[in-house]
């Protein structure tokens, strides 16, 4: 067992803690030389975004779900990943608190869900996929999702959708900020701070975290038991999960210029570390010395943009690039002999982008959008075996990218948009990618709506799929996906009461779906499955008001996916065809309920996953054939104190609320009823 | 008003209503009465790499019925995670579970769990020396860990300095050969009597298998390891070793379009088989391989072959996608399909009672 070695992992903290007494001061001092900016989540409810509203030519027929403002502040100590699976039908899946999460979005593969921060692609050219653990709620303003069709507008390649993430500023002429101190059971320890600042020409917005867990719960291990020598019956141990703590911190710089009323100019700089251990599965009982593992890694992310805004039209060009370097050690301790390298896997992807677009008013009811981008991919990856030389490999990708989008009011009920795309990945040209969208508003009643979109898309296979040794294969063909959507949906007032209600429905055809499977030679090599089909319905409802004193807003969202496997079947044996893909539910479902009232401030959170099978074949014969429904409960409440030069908010929140024993995986136990205080100040 | 102060707490509480409850008690325990195993095979089923799904299955060919994952029905606890091997010692079957870092022991008749080996780092196989004494081999330590059989606690620890694992174990009278498959080319020879590493032999590259014939010799099955494109050919080989001269005395080149694996020998030691694609056979007096395998492979992927020592008869699994129960094929020992039946993910060794 290892005891706790927190110190070890966080020789600065006390040197933060002294950091954080000067910080806060420091905030506070500012703060009486600033001008008093409400920034409150005591539900003032201001009008949120939820779904489509007047129609966007260049949006119709598209579905998306912009994350509200109020559910943002609530998550501002969570990672992405808490945040979609909070708010949003998307499934994640979580290898456990703090570690590795995916998405799945619309029954699709993690590498089918795209996350954009501000035009920069996040996803690893090596996985294709994005860790959501590791992005942190604190750097981003705004998250917007983009369902299929509606993807193409930023990219090619989402299959399932894409993240959107985005930062802005407001052109004040006064210093703000936001200082936020917590502590939570664990060993948890968050830390934020923001501070904005400058005038109407330039404006400085920094940001940084710090967080860091033990992540050592505890629980009792029913998946192991001694047998008592005396009753022969079983004794569980209680356990703690160890080797699971996490430290993560980062910087956010951003300067924003506006040298002419019609330019702005912006600079970003997103320097990320983290650091975590994997934990054992609950089967395990290996020596304590035995498989000692960390994982780290860096990421630097800077960016620049333009724009320009004409009297037509809005030119935008920006230029950036995501460079991470990850490492894994996982080692043993032998007695009597040097300490064994099980595995040292380090890998550094450096992806480059420059892209220009250009959004032309035609006339009032037409626009022309046009765009084109270029991403270098460059994946230098080596695994170090056990009294070998290090293997891997190195290589780069070049894509490019055209598209241009026609759209059209036809009248103030119909607006409808067509688009073609035309990628060339590597030195080879893909298949036109073409894109429609149609949005009509039949009745005179404000906000019903009918839409619809159709597209065809095509995704890459990542350059591990393509080189990975042993089993990478270069023969590899593109993924291409057909997707159409059809929605409606309906908001209004009823006196104080504000109403919304969305119904979308989807199908898509993945053709040539890559999966990775074993092979003769003994290594696993990724292949070209005949087909996936995707299909299922959506659901958003929400109401929000004011009752007496009380301000209160619910939001709920509901899913219901098929992903079936439509592949050619391996043998006769194979039970797998016309089966749905492993660990992606069929329903999924959240709701989200705010009640606040003279500055008292309620939130509850409650998620919702049906069944998962673990096998291809959806067999039930067996426990762990099947992960049982999974249910979850959060409850947030606090209070604010208005002062003089900001605002004080103290939040408690209880995560875990019925101190459920339950799991996401298989075989890693999550934490029962947990508690973290925050103090957030805002000025 | 549609809402007011008094339905606030109404609405909440209707809330809660969505509130669930986990069962995972339920789910993890269960109890279930099985058939008496008293011959048969037992089918060790690895389940996937860190998801914890391994389980045992039983089958008795005389009444040809099958029990699947006999451990968690019997016991009312998952079997662990990448279960490797299991070898019979008097009456008690010893699972070992790779990804877990432990051994399971169970009653061979009736599958009660009686004790476990625990703090191992990644075992493979266990070789009974004698009663007081049983050799673990293990993929990520340089070691062989010494265990006694009857305390199931760890006694000593051999190390294999220059080889960072250690796989499948055949005694020669007081010698142990073990091979070092990982990365390596060695067969090292352990004295059982001092515990020591006296000699290790040079092999072909990644000696997995290691069986003894009815002559007394060693066979190792080298699958040749990996080779990067364009820098080279892979050359797995089958050979044979004579242990007292403890030297490599014939090779069989296999072609290289697969990867040799799972050597057995039948009941009475005078016939080899592996899987390289299909399943081949060889007589151990043979002077070189048959042209073409005694199975082919089909629309299959063969993962894992054994034979009865007592009948002779083959066993040879299919995990098809390894993501579903993978099926197992039984043949007669010439040959001839007797029956087939699926068990559970990735049927990866067989153990006969």
């Amino acid at each position: 067992m290892v005891t706790k070695t927190s110190k070890q992992w966080s020789p600065c903290y006390k040197n933060i803690i002294s950091l954080k007494v000067i910080l806060f001061f420091s905030i506070w001092f500012c703060a009486l030389f600033s001008k008093a900016q409400h920034v409150s989540d005591t539900l003032k409810i201001k009008p949120i975004t939820i779904f489509a509203k007047l129609i966007i030519k260049e949006e119709a027929g598209k579905t998306s779900l912009k994350i509200d403002s109020v559910s943002m502040i609530k998550a501002l100590t969570v990672n992405l990943s808490d945040l979609i699976s909070q708010n949003t039908p998307i499934f994640i899946k979580e290898y456990g608190r703090g570690a590795m999460a995916t998405a799945s979005f619309r029954g699709t593969a993690p590498s089918h869900t795209q996350v954009l921060w501000n035009g920069v692609n996040l996803n690893s050219p090596m996985l294709g996929m994005v860790d959501f653990s590791m992005i942190p709620v604190y750097f981003t303003d705004n998250v917007t999702l983009l369902y299929g069709s509606a993807s193409l507008s930023e990219r090619s390649g989402a299959l399932g959708g894409i993240v959107k993430l985005e930062n802005s500023t407001q052109w004040h002429d006064k210093l703000s900020g936001r200082f936020l101190t917590g502590v939570g059971s664990y060993g948890s320890k968050d830390e934020f701070i923001k501070i904005s600042g400058g005038n109407k020409k330039i404006q400085s917005q920094t940001r940084a975290f710090y967080n860091y867990s033990d992540n050592d719960y505890p629980f009792v291990n029913k998946l192991i038991a001694d047998i008592d020598p005396e009753t022969g019956s079983y004794l569980y141990p209680t356990q703690r999960n160890l080797n699971s703590k996490y430290q993560n911190y980062g910087l956010l710089q951003e300067i924003y210029l506006h040298p002419t009323p019609k330019t702005i100019l912006t600079f970003r700089y997103w320097y990320q570390h983290n650091e975590r251990t994997l934990p054992r599965l609950l089967t395990n009982e290996t020596d304590a010395n035995a498989n000692i593992n960390r994982q780290s890694e860096q990421a630097h992310r800077p960016l620049t943009e333009l724009k320009y805004y004409g009297n037509k039209g809005i030119l935008n060009v920006s230029a950036g690039a995501n460079i991470q370097l990850s490492k894994y050690l996982l080692k043993t301790k032998i007695s009597g002999a040097p300490d064994q390298i099980v595995t040292d896997s380090r890998s550094r992807f450096e992806s480059y982008f420059i892209k220009a677009s250009y959004n032309y008013q035609l006339s009032d009811k037409l626009s022309f959008i046009t765009s084109a981008n270029s991403d270098i991919n460059q994946v230098n990856s080596t695994n170090t075996p056990p009294n070998q030389q290090p293997q891997g490999y190195d290589q780069q990708r070049i894509d490019h990218s055209l598209s241009v989008q026609l759209s059209n009011s036809f009248n103030d009920r119909l607006s409808a948009n067509i688009s073609a795309r035309q990628d060339i990945t590597g030195d080879k040209p893909t298949p036109v990618i073409p894109s429609a969208g149609i949005e009509y508003h039949p009745l005179a009643v404000k906000g019903y709506f009918l839409k619809g979109s159709l597209s065809r898309n095509y995704h890459q296979p990542s350059l591990n799929d393509l080189y990975y040794i042993p089993g990478g294969n270069p023969r590899l063909k593109a993924e291409e996906g057909y997707m159409a959507d059809v929605g409606s949906g309906l908001s209004d007032t009823i006196g104080t009461i504000k109403l919304h209600g969305s119904i979308t429905g989807y199908c898509s055809g993945i053709n040539n779906w890559i999966i990775w499977l074993p092979t003769p030679q003994g290594y696993w090599e990724p292949y070209n499955m005949k087909r996936v089909n995707t299909s299922g319905l959506e659901f958003n409802v929400g109401i929000s008001g004011k009752a007496e004193s009380f301000d209160f807003k619910i939001n709920g969202n509901y899913a219901v996916n098929k992903s079936i496997n439509r592949d050619a079947p391996h043998s006769w044996a194979d039970e797998s065809v016309g089966k749905q893909l492993p660990f992606i539910p069929r329903k999924s479902a959240n709701l989200v309920a705010n009640i606040s009232t003279m500055r008292y401030h309620f939130t509850w959170l409650w998620t919702y996953y049906s069944e998962r099978f673990t096998t291809s074949s959806n067999d039930k014969s067996s426990n762990f054939d099947v992960l049982y429904p999974y249910y979850m409960n959060n409850l947030n409440f606090g209070k604010e104190i208005h002062l003089n030069h900001g605002i004080f908010n103290l939040e408690i929140k209880i995560l875990n609320l019925f101190n459920e024993t339950y799991r996401t995986v298989l075989q890693n136990q999550m934490p029962g009823r947990n508690y973290s205080l925050l103090i957030r100040y805002d000025f | 008003m549609i809402i007011n102060r008094l339905n606030i707490p109404l609405l909440a509480f209707t809330l809660l209503a969505f509130a669930g409850c986990m069962k995972d008690d339920l789910w993890v325990k269960s109890h279930q009465s099985t058939n008496r195993m008293t011959h048969g095979v037992f089918i060790i089923n690895e389940g996937n790499f860190m998801y914890g799904n391994s389980s045992l299955s039983f089958y008795d060919p005389e009444t040809h019925t099958l029990q699947n994952d006999i451990f968690f029905n019997i016991n009312g606890l998952p079997l662990g995670d990448v279960a490797q091997s299991m070898t019979i010692h008097n009456n008690q079957g010893f699972i070992v579970i790779n990804n877990s870092g432990k051994i399971y022991v169970i009653n061979s008749s009736d599958g009660k769990y009686t004790g476990k080996i625990t703090g191992l780092t990644s075992p493979r196989y266990i070789h009974f020396v004698n009663n007081e004494k049983a050799y673990i081999s293990d993929l990520y330590a340089g070691k062989i860990t010494i265990v006694n059989p009857v305390t199931l606690q760890i006694t000593g620890v051999i190390l294999t300095p220059g080889h960072a694992s250690t796989e499948q174990m055949v005694q020669w009278n007081d010698l142990l050969f073990v091979s070092c498959w990982s990365f390596d080319n060695k067969i090292i020879v352990i004295d059982t009597r001092t515990d020591q590493v006296i000699n290790e032999i040079t092999t072909g590259k990644q000696p997995g298998g290691v069986v003894l014939d009815k002559f007394n010799k060693i066979w190792t099955l080298c699958d040749g390891g990996w080779v990067r494109n364009g820098t080279g050919t892979r050359v797995p080989m089958l050979q044979r070793i004579d242990p007292v001269l403890q030297l490599v005395e014939k090779s069989f080149k296999l072609t290289s379009d697969g990867a040799p694996s799972r050597l057995a020998i039948n009941g009475s030691g005078d016939s080899i088989m592996f899987i390289n694609n299909g399943i081949w056979k060889l007589g151990v007096t043979q002077s070189s391989l048959d042209d073409h395998p005694f199975l082919n492979t089909g629309s299959h992927l063969y993962y894992s072959l054994g034979i009865d020592p007592h009948t002779s008869e083959i066993y040879i699994s299919d995990a098809i996608d390894y993501q579903q129960q993978g099926i197992i094929y039984h043949y007669s020992s010439l040959g001839a399909k007797i029956d087939s039946f699926k068990t559970g993910i990735i049927p990866g060794s067989f153990c006969f009672n």
